[in-house]
């Protein structure tokens, strides 16, 4: 199969793509790119790539300024983490993990007492399991 | 979606005024720290108080007044409190 190349005279059509791909990312909605914007799929199909890869980049140059700490996990993810001191040398780390396309697969919040224990662990997401106390040995 | 400074502002008087409960703001300042960009030029700094914010349903965090003032002062905010008779 070869593809079309995109013509100068596809600019507004190929800006218009854009927009509607970015649209439809940032809404959360899929859109149906009809053929009157005279692109082959393989053309779309590139365009997406190019937005995915972008919105990769995006998504772990954010992630890597939110939280300063990372490490890689073994599927190909990150774990992200931010320290907080609180009162009375209690800390709290927000702990976000990602996939390997940088999509979060968990975030939560631990909570370490003035020795460095582990004392509770609030579940964000995927679901909102609320504060859990961790039980010592 | 770039959080901005006078959003965090709003929340924060939202709460301060009883138009939201501790865990409505609390929830918000998890998600916030969770998906959204920050504004430009005061990233750390809504960080900072996001992620303190995140964790006011702690006791040993806590949101006192004196933090709800200082966030708000951090924010670029002066906070003057008025008293109106019921």
């Amino acid at each position: 199969m070869s593809r079309r190349p995109v013509k100068p005279e596809n600019d507004k059509n190929v800006s218009l793509l854009i927009a509607v791909l970015v649209s439809s990312r940032l809404s959360n909605k899929n859109y149906t790119i009809t053929s009157s914007l005279n692109l082959s799929p393989l053309d779309f199909l590139c365009f997406y790539a190019i937005l995915f890869t972008m919105s990769f980049q995006d998504n772990r140059r954010l992630n890597e300024r939110k939280f300063p700490h990372w490490q890689k996990l073994y599927h190909g993810g990150r774990r992200y983490w931010l320290e907080i001191k609180g009162k009375h040398g209690w800390k709290a780390r927000y702990v976000k993990e990602v996939d390997s396309m940088e999509e979060t697969v968990a975030f939560y919040q631990e909570i370490f007492d003035g020795k460095g224990n582990l004392v509770e662990i609030h579940e964000k997401f995927p679901v909102d399991k609320g504060h859990r106390k961790v039980k010592g040995d | 979606m770039t959080l901005k400074r006078k959003l965090i502002a709003d929340m924060l008087m939202k709460y301060i005024n009883r138009e939201i409960d501790l865990q409505s703001l609390v929830s918000w300042a998890e998600d916030m720290l969770n998906e959204s960009d920050f504004e430009n030029g005061s990233f750390d700094l809504i960080k900072d108080i996001l992620a303190h914010i995140g964790l006011a349903d702690v006791h040993e965090f806590g949101l006192s007044w004196d933090d709800c003032y200082e966030y708000l002062r951090r924010l670029g905010y002066n906070v003057k409190v008025e008293l109106i008779e019921a």
